[in-house]
């Protein structure tokens, strides 16, 4: 019963993890001038997952409870405001808490494929089906004023092969983001 | 203040205050003073830690000195009052008496040193309502002399010590320094601002990598920080990280980094709060020391510093530098404290009413309903939703917003007419949803609306734990955001990172010292949050009851009729 009891989050834990939860809040606030082009959006994606690491590991090593990452992804989800971004991030949350209590709190393995994982989805939510949905969109504009659509085509592939490219793009550079976690974590809160 | 009143609102009998003047000003301090005589009168108990004394004088029953966790002395009021310079020195003890300080001897100013500085009809307004927080500021600075900035919390110190150091860009003219005009750009490469925030400022993981950043080292060098240290009494820390110091310990190593800097001119804000006598002395000998080879501003309420470390002050209130001072005598000295216990309250208006037309549960709704929309490919759908946005903000006072909002739609819609199957197509579906959440965020969390939407939120009975972590955000966001600008401002003032190529080059660096220091300042911040959410009762199971009252008005039941009918027009279109 106590070590349940030592496990449970604190009202401690819960102000940390959200306050450092704010920090990638308001690090994608002020980054969000990349969202003034169609171009620079497919970079946001990349750039989030190079920068989003360090909060990631710091609360994944500093409040070693199951719940933590959970709140993390709550918090930062619904501050993003659209809903399938929403419902995917809170899904990768849920994953890498099962990943944690699988391999173990606080393990630099988990939290990096629990990271990889949440930065893919997060793609999804963020960029890839805003374009796709947009995409579609468009289609429907263009059936409706009776066009042709050679544009579409040309938009459909940009979007699948952009896709592809965006997802590994991701899963590297969101493997780079883990890696200067683990090293920040290391070099300051380890003291 | 407001913590005092808090926590005498809830009947406590033991009052413990932790260095509660260290930010504020004479006036400031002096209204706490009256607060604490009549607690005291109540008969409540007050222990106090502080390095400042003066103002206890009169409050204080007796006077405890601890040093490495023990009580060493205790006094009673009138041994204390009694006690002789000499020995307030040798127990690192503060003036009990404003009136004793004595200046300390410096060698006279040389004559027609050149002028560093000259500040002429400078001018700043903040907000979009032109509030000038400072005009026509004159007053200028010879090389290698220690300048003083006094007056009350709010007059605008810090704000001019920020132009002056290139961070913000002022209204009126060019500040010149050295006789030449100066952008801002080149303003931060010659001035160095240290800001109050210490905490703001470290970069590294030790204390000597801190001293040693954007330095070349040299075993010239190295032998400097070293006397540097040991003089400042901190070598023992070197190889602590500097979030782990104390407060006053952050502040000197900071001095620290301004005295190593190449920068012929140093802005120094409040160096000396929470330091006490000895430290205070090194400090201010540090300063004089600065002064040889720099030109020093410092911002400060601290009269004892003002009196070991300052040639001259400068007083500013009503936005304006009103008086200079030089400091040469003790009489100099009680018209600089005169100067500064005259209350100069700086004007503000009151901030502007809003009228709220709408219940908050309204547009959490609406909120939902975009996110629903948004979702589907449905254009005419989003656009009807989009209008709806614009009706909802334009009635909520918000015309601004609205304005922007139709403005920029209309401008993707011209610029898809005009220029067809082209990229404009592909922004008009897509910018149209990104805008409308920006906006619909705002409705419900921009001005004063997060508090209402957190108490439509405790309505709802939702669990007491997911309130708390949206009270969190609501209170904390707006924070962190000046926190993030806090941050960039001391990057800058530092030199790290000035080009887009440098930060692309050491990305991971510069991702490092951007999040580094907000996260660890966050962390100590939760800690002492808990703490006082804890002696405050937060995790009691008792039910909070609102102070806001919230009612469903005419505008609801008429903005809920418009989204219906925009929602079904744009369904059947």
């Amino acid at each position: 019963m106590e070590t349940v009891n030592r496990n449970k989050l604190k009202i401690k834990d819960i102000i940390t993890v959200v306050l450092l939860a704010l920090i990638n809040v308001v690090l994608f606030f002020a980054s969000s001038l990349l969202y003034a082009t169609p171009i620079t959006i497919i970079l946001m994606p990349v750039f989030f997952a190079l920068l989003e690491g360090i909060v990631y590991f710091i609360i994944g090593t500093k409040v070693k409870k199951p719940g933590a990452i959970l709140i993390y992804s709550i918090v930062r989800a619904i501050l993003g405001g659209y809903l399938p971004y929403i419902i995917l991030f809170i899904l990768s949350g849920a994953i890498t808490e099962l990943l944690l209590w699988k391999i173990g709190y606080g393990s630099a393995k988990a939290l990096t494929i629990g990271y990889i994982i949440n930065q893919v989805l997060a793609a999804f939510g963020s960029t890839i089906i805003p374009y796709a949905i947009a995409a579609s969109a468009m289609a429907d504009q263009a059936v409706t004023d009776g066009r042709q659509d050679t544009i579409l085509d040309a938009s459909k592939l940009l979007q699948s092969w952009v896709s592809v490219v965006l997802v590994i793009g991701v899963i590297v550079t969101a493997f780079i983001g883990a890696l200067i976690g683990k090293r920040i974590v290391k070099k300051h809160l380890t003291v | 203040m407001i913590s005092i009143l808090s926590a005498w609102a809830t009947d406590t009998d033991i009052f413990l205050l932790d260095e509660p003047t260290a930010n504020l000003d004479f006036a400031a301090t002096q209204q706490l003073k009256d607060i604490l005589l009549e607690l005291k009168k109540q008969g409540k108990t007050l222990l106090l830690s502080e390095h400042r004394l003066y103002y206890l004088a009169d409050i204080a029953d007796e006077y405890w000195i601890m040093a490495n966790g023990e009580i060493k002395q205790k006094y009673t009021a009138e041994e204390a009052k009694a006690l002789l310079p000499l020995q307030l020195h040798t127990l690192c003890l503060r003036t009990l008496d404003l009136e004793k300080i004595t200046v300390s001897e410096r060698p006279p100013q040389p004559e027609n040193m050149p002028q560093a500085l000259s500040v002429s009809d400078l001018r700043y307004e903040y907000g979009r309502k032109n509030r000038a927080i400072l005009s026509d500021v004159n007053f200028s600075v010879c090389t290698h002399e220690i300048v003083g900035l006094v007056g009350a919390n709010g007059c605008g110190k810090t704000t001019l010590g920020k132009l002056i150091a290139g961070l913000y860009h002022s209204t009126g003219s060019e500040i010149p320094l050295f006789g030449k005009a100066q952008k801002p750009k080149q303003l931060q490469k010659q001035v160095l601002f240290i800001m109050q925030e210490a905490e703001f400022q470290f970069f590294t993981n030790s204390v000597l990598h801190e001293l040693q950043y954007g330095h070349k080292i040299t075993a010239e060098f190295e032998k400097k920080t070293e006397t540097l240290l040991k003089s400042m009494d901190m070598w023992e820390c070197r190889d602590r990280h500097p979030f782990s110091l104390s407060g006053g310990q952050m502040q000197r190593l900071t001095l620290m980094m301004a005295y190593l800097s190449d920068k012929p001119i140093v802005i120094l804000d409040e160096p000396t709060a929470g330091q006490d006598a000895e430290s205070l002395k090194r400090c201010a000998e540090l300063i004089r020391e600065m002064g040889k080879e720099k030109t020093v501003l410092i911002i400060t309420h601290d009269l004892e510093l003002i009196a070991d470390a300052c040639d001259r002050c400068i007083g500013l209130s009503g936005g304006h530098a009103d008086t200079e001072f030089s400091i040469r005598s003790q009489q100099d000295l009680q018209a600089v404290r005169r100067y500064m216990e005259y209350f100069h309250p700086t004007k503000v208006s009151p901030p502007k009413q809003y009228k709220e037309r709408f219940h908050p549960a309204t547009k959490l709704l609406y909120w939902l309903v975009l996110t629903i929309v948004i979702s589907t490919s449905d254009n005419h759908l989003v656009y009807a939703a989009y209008a709806a946005l614009m009706l909802l903000t334009a009635a909520d006072g918000r015309l601004i917003t609205a304005l922007f909002g139709s403005a920029s739609f209309s401008a993707l819609w011209a610029a898809n007419v005009l220029l067809p199957d082209t990229l404009f197509s592909f922004i008009l579906v897509l910018f149209p949803r990104i805008i409308a959440i920006g906006i619909s965020m705002m409705t419900l969390i921009g001005r004063n609306e997060a508090s209402r939407t957190l108490a439509a939120l405790r309505n709802m009975h939702l669990p007491e734990r997911f309130i708390m972590i949206v009270a969190v955000i609501f209170r904390f966001f707006p924070v962190l955001s000046g926190d993030v600008k806090l941050l960039r401002q001391s990057i800058r003032t530092r030199g790290a990172f000035v080009t887009l190529w440098q930060k692309l080059r050491a990305l991971p660096s510069y991702i490092e010292i951007l999040t580094v220091p907000m996260a660890l300042r966050v962390i100590r911040i939760a800690e002492t949050l808990s703490a006082s959410a804890e002696t405050r009762g937060i995790d009691l199971k008792r039910r909070k009851s609102n102070f806001l009252s919230l009612r469903f008005s005419a505008w609801d039941i008429l903005f809920f009729v418009v989204l219906t009918v925009s929602v079904v027009v744009g369904l059947i279109l």
